[in-house]
């Protein structure tokens, strides 16, 4: 006679023989290691770390248990590759539970934090805190287990995150979509970080996350994150890619001051009615005010403008109607200049100052007339203003019968309110007003369907920039739920995010295949992605430098530069003269250099000034034979060249803006912000050589390194090998990597850091 | 690759002649296209070197002189190996080459900004604020195709600043960035310390470990990754990536090239073409002299003419000029009139341009100024005729649309002709 507990494993020894050689050997590995733990809460542990079991998944320890292996995780049943495993696992989990004395019939629901406590049997309550739950005897109701099991998760029935996943759920019964489980806490910490702060957490971070007890941790790991300087650098790429915003807008344009608004508006949450608002008013000189940056970022081009500006904030491309009647759409380009019209007073050029100036020097060098034009005058002359007499007029060859060629067109609204422009109003006021009313018919509507794709991975409708009256959308009900949500935060998109990523529909495992192009996606988890170039740039430099977010670069503290010419502007012409003289010739004499603000270019000719020191000190202490002093110096020296390396090793968004073609996050598809969203996440071999063999692997395995800090606490060769998968990949190794890395690590650990950095798992966001 | 694509020539000739036919009433033989409807051409192209004269070469001084005119400044004439064809006295070298090119004297844009000019000539459109427009390099990788599978298919070596890049057709048509020649491919060669068999060791872990991943989440994204690591693997051990060791080279072919970034640039150009690469462009920077031309001149023309004409020599001499399409481009030239600060401005009005190899007939001067070089008066080429005349030699399809991600068709030489004369 058998016992219950043999007669499995009888079972499962005919079962593996069934296995390929190497499932067989990994089923082994599996269950071996399951039996080594005497404890169903270590098991737990290890199936979660391994993933085959996530947090909150039910597991049902069926009737006919018997001699027999359950068959069913959370319902689901279990198949592919991966079932083979889960199953093995689920072998091993029965196993030890069985012999803790958990009988046939039993629903074991994995999990932790379980607020609502049940008795729990002796034996289990012995071996793990307050963590097991077990049901008795629930038969023929595993839905209800599974709901149970996931408002363990779920947030407040009355919050907006709650109401999303209701909108979502609806969907799920309409189109028989079975959801995918939430995700383990392993997975949602890599996600949650890189969606929101646009970087792999440390292992520290990991760590704590993980740890940590405490009764709603998803919910203020969220916050925390959204309240961070890291939501400001990391969705700064989000907006200059949709505004095409750069370091240098155009020559003698300087775009800084223009990406430190938008980092300001994300630092104090501007409300996007407002930003948006400020952008289509703004007036001034880039340098003084940055908002006039978007104006300015298509100089000279106001048709343009007003196509980008349509498609931007409306998701309505109008571009094709700028020369012709839309083909596909029903714009006509009559339609198009009415718009256009609201903006054509927006003026990019004051050439007051260029003439003016050319008169006053009229009479001097060319090479100082040249000057003051360069330094003063053009600089000074780009500049957003507002005339309102400025008309646009229909082209010559306008070939349509609802106008004729070159007649003054009025403006014009393409949809809503008719947007009339009042005596004494500027029309573009009108226009910036009609844009972004909450009246609007696809203003907020837009919106809300870039953020929902921002953290879904893909939008209730696709694209998202070219909406039309019959445009497919997933799921009409939910997106009308999230316009009436953001109308009611007020444009708050850090609140608005926080609902999303509060869902268990955010919370959910990846969807395991390609979401196809043209059919609806009904998200039965988010869609999976690669990182952004940005995104995996900040990851690598997160493993190398502590606090890498608080890392200055160059782009920091560029305000003060034209500070200077803010100040000449305001002088007389004769005095601008004598100042570029004045200047110019201080400057021939290589004194006085045009003094150079606190940034970086500062801190590099600081450095140097510093590293010619060292060098002469180093060479007075070798000549004197002053060994102390030598080897301070050394170490001085030392210290300073690896600062000089790692200058240019800071977060994106601190790097200008795009990054120089060649870069790493330009191999990795970065925007050259010429085009709307034009970053790109296709594999190049030049990025998969920047992987293999690229100088970043160098910065991460450093001694100094984040991650080499961390492994020097780890003792052991497997404790080594767990800190380099939860630093790089965030999940606990299985049974079968471990075997693979400990040999490896025992070597040399770099090796496993390389190997890992190359997985595709690294580079992808599950 | 070339063969089908040529198939599909004659019958867009008889299709263009029946629509003119029902159309006009007329047949387009009579008329257009001469050169098409008679003997077959001999554009026989396979690859491009482009070389790029960034910032608006000046014709005057370079292949465009004025004898005896105001215009011509203090630069004397050369003549060539070709009877009535002459070059500025700092091409010598390049003027005993001149029988294997094509002189377009009569090129004519009316972009008269660099980064306007610039964008135009590589993608024969206009720079819009709403859509970024692919370059040719990355156009003639989508239509042909790559001829060496080991290999990137396009190159960019020096100077990709403001280079428009593969615009709307995303990173994997871009061109690849070689900033230094003599530095090879960017990170082909393994960390320091690492043996071929730790390199190895590495890479079967790596697959191995990510094998779960790959298995569970069927995405083409992924499934594209794990080809292109075995295609980089691929191009690590592969002979091929010698083309980037232009210290394989000798000495003497080296220094002949000249000693500049430019000259072992066009070296390198000339060792990756050899292992069919298909497009690779060298920039050589400086060409805007607004001021004190003259003294400028003698060495940026002393780079182009030992470059030009060595790797013009030596593309000849390996049997590789036939397959091989030499470009000289650049986004304009510059003002007949010399300003008060001995310079020259922009002018795209008219302006010079070389073609040459792939079946181009060398030795002609196609188009004219006038007197002063500042009108065209003869055979007018525009930016786009000219593109179209490099995909003419290659064999691409000119007809054949790409949608932009907006939707909107775009063609690989906007609606330029190609001019069928130079073959």
């Amino acid at each position: 006679m058998l016992t219950p507990q043999e007669e499995i494993f009888l079972d499962t020894a005919e079962w593996i023989k069934a296995l390929t050689p190497t499932q067989s050997e990994q089923a082994r590995e599996g269950i071996s290691q399951c039996r080594a733990q005497n404890n169903p809460m270590k098991v737990w542990e290890l199936l979660v770390s391994w993933e085959f079991l996530n947090e909150g998944q039910v597991l049902q320890i069926n009737g006919a248990m018997n001699g027999k292996i359950p068959t069913r995780i959370h319902d689901a049943p279990v198949a592919g590759t991966e079932g083979l495993s889960a199953k093995v696992a689920l072998i091993a989990a029965a196993c030890i539970l069985l012999s803790a004395g958990i009988g046939a019939g039993s629903w074991f629901v994995f999990g932790k934090n379980h607020k609502k406590a049940q008795p729990l049997p002796a034996k289990i309550a012995e071996a793990g805190r307050n963590n097991a739950q077990i049901e008795e005897d629930k038969a023929g109701v595993s839905t209800k287990i599974t709901k149970t099991a996931a408002t363990r998760q779920a947030p407040a029935p009355s919050s907006p995150s709650a109401k999303i996943d209701q909108f979502v759920q609806a969907n799920y019964k309409k189109n028989s979509i079975r959801p995918n489980n939430i995700t383990s806490g392993h997975t949602f910490v890599r996600r949650v970080y890189l969606n929101i702060i646009g970087r792999i957490p440390t292992y520290k971070e990991t760590k704590e996350f993980l740890a940590s007890d405490a009764p709603d941790k998803r919910g203020s790991l969220i916050d925390a994150l959204l309240d961070s300087e890291g939501y400001v650098l990391h969705n700064f790429h989000w907006w200059s890619d949709l505004l095409r915003a750069k370091t240098n807008l155009n020559k003698q344009t300087p775009g800084y001051l223009y990406l430190d608004w938008i980092k300001d508006s994300l630092r104090e949450n501007r409300p996007y009615n407002k930003m948006v608002y400020e952008l289509l008013v703004a007036e001034g000189r880039t340098f003084e005010n940055g908002a006039a940056g978007y104006y300015m970022r298509d100089q000279g081009m106001p048709l343009d403008n007003m196509a980008n500006t349509t498609r931007i904030f409306l998701g309505t491309q109008i571009t094709c109607a700028q020369c012709h009647d839309h083909p596909f759409d029903d714009w006509t380009q009559k339609q198009f200049y009415e718009l256009a019209a609201y903006t054509f007073g927006v003026m990019t050029r004051d050439s007051t100052k260029m003439r003016t100036l050319k008169k006053a020097t009229a009479k001097e060098a060319p090479q100082l007339r040249t000057r003051v034009q360069q330094r003063v005058a053009r600089p000074l002359s780009r500049n957003v203003s507002f005339n309102p007499r400025r008309q646009l007029r229909l082209p010559e060859d306008y070939d349509y019968d609802d106008g004729e060629p070159k007649e003054i067109v009025k403006p014009h609204t393409l949809f809503g309110d008719s947007g009339e422009v009042a005596r004494g109003e500027r029309s573009r006021d009108v226009f910036a007003k009609w844009l972004t009313s909450p009246e609007n018919p696809r203003f907020t509507k837009i919106i809300v369907n870039r953020l929902w794709k921002k953290a879904m991975g893909h939008g209730l409708f696709e694209p998202v920039d070219d909406f039309k009256e019959d445009t497919d959308i997933s799921n009409p009900e939910l997106l009308e739920y999230l316009t009436a949500l953001m109308k009611e935060k007020k444009y708050d998109i850090r609140l608005f995010l926080r609902a999303i990523y509060n869902t268990q529909t955010y919370q959910r495992e990846s969807f395991t295949k390609d979401v196809v192009a043209g059919k609806p996606f009904h998200f039965p988890g988010p869609a999976i992605r690669r990182m952004s170039a940005e995104q995996i740039w900040d990851s690598i430099l997160a493993l190398s430098f502590e606090n890498i977010d608080d890392k200055k670069g160059k782009s920091d503290n560029q305000r003060g530069r034209y500070e200077e010419l803010i100040q000449v502007s305001k002088k007389s012409n004769r005095e601008i003269i004598a100042w570029v003289k004045e200047t110019e010739a201080a400057r021939r004499k290589g004194k006085g250099k045009r003094k150079k603000n606190v940034n970086m270019m500062s801190n590099m000719d600081e450095m140097t000034r510093k590293r010619l020191t060292i060098q002469q000190e180093l060479r007075k202490a070798r000549k004197s034979q002053d060994k102390k002093r030598l080897a301070e110096l050394q170490a001085e020296f030392k210290k300073l060249i690896e600062l000089k390396r790692t200058i240019g090793l800071v977060r994106a968004a601190r790097l200008p803006s795009p990054a120089p073609p060649g870069h790493f996050l330009r191999q990795f598809g970065q925007s050259d912000r010429e085009a709307i969203q034009a970053a790109s996440k296709a594999p190049t071999v030049t990025q998969i050589l920047s992987l293999l063999n690229g100088p970043m692997f160098e910065s991460l395995t450093r001694p100094t390194s984040v991650l080499s800090k961390d492994l020097a606490h780890a003792r052991t060769a497997e404790e080594k090998v767990r800190v380099i998968f939860i630093s790089l990949l965030h999940h606990e190794p299985d049974p079968g990597e471990l075997k693979l890395s400990i040999p490896v690590v025992e070597q040399d650990p770099k090796d496993l850091i390389w190997a890992l950095l190359n997985t595709k798992r690294f580079i992808f966001v599950l | 690759m070339n063969n089908i694509l040529r198939a599909d020539e004659p019958t867009r000739r008889a299709f263009m002649e029946n629509t003119a036919k029902a159309l006009l009433g007329v047949s387009v033989s009579s008329l257009a296209l001469p050169r098409l409807t008679q003997a077959a051409p001999a554009p026989s192209a396979q690859s491009v070197i482009y070389l790029y004269m960034r910032g608006g070469m000046t014709h005057i001084d370079s292949f465009d002189p004025k004898p005896g005119s105001k215009v011509q400044g203090p630069i004397e004439i050369l003549k060539s190996n070709v009877d009535g064809i002459r070059v500025g006295q700092h091409l010598p070298q390049v003027a005993r080459q001149m029988d294997k090119f094509a002189v377009i004297n009569s090129m004519n844009s009316n972009q008269g900004a660099h980064e306007q000019g610039m964008y135009f000539t590589h993608t024969s459109y206009r720079m819009r604020g709403t859509i970024r427009h692919p370059s040719l390099s990355s156009w003639v990788l989508r239509l042909g195709g790559r001829l060496n599978l080991t290999l990137p298919g396009s190159y960019v070596i020096g100077g990709m600043s403001k280079h428009p890049s593969s615009g709307f057709m995303g990173a994997e048509f871009a061109p690849v960035p070689i900033g230094n020649p003599e530095a090879g491919l960017q990170n082909s060669k393994m960390h320091k310390g690492v043996t071929e068999a730790k390199f190895n060791k590495r890479f079967e872990l790596s697959q191995a470990l990510d094998k779960k991943f790959k298995y569970r989440y069927f995405i083409k994204e992924i499934r594209d990754y794990n080809a292109l690591y075995e295609d980089a693997v691929k191009l690590m051990k592969s002979n091929d990536l010698e083309a980037f060791d232009i210290s394989k080279e000798t000495e003497a072919t080296r220094e002949s090239y000249g000693d500049s970034a430019f000259g072992q640039g066009c070296l390198l150009a000339r060792r990756l073409v050899e292992r069919k690469a298909r497009f690779v462009e060298v920039t050589l920077n400086g060409w805007d002299t607004h001021s004190d031309n003259f003294e400028r001149i003698p060495e940026l023309m002393g780079k182009l003419d030992s470059a030009l004409s060595t790797l013009m020599s030596d593309l000849a001499s390996r049997g590789m000029l036939k397959r091989t399409l030499v470009v000289l481009a650049t986004e304009f030239g510059r003002t007949p009139k010399i300003n008060d600060r001995e310079g020259r401005d922009h002018y795209p009005k008219a302006y010079s341009q070389l073609i040459a190899g792939g079946g181009i007939r060398g030795g002609q001067v196609h188009g004219k100024t006038n007197k002063q070089g500042g009108e065209v008066v003869d055979n007018k080429v525009g930016v786009t005729d000219f593109n179209a005349t490099i995909v003419y030699a290659l064999g691409l399809d000119r007809e054949k649309e790409i949608f932009s991600d907006t939707g909107r068709p775009f063609k690989i030489a906007a609606r330029g002709k190609p001019v069928v004369e130079l073959f």
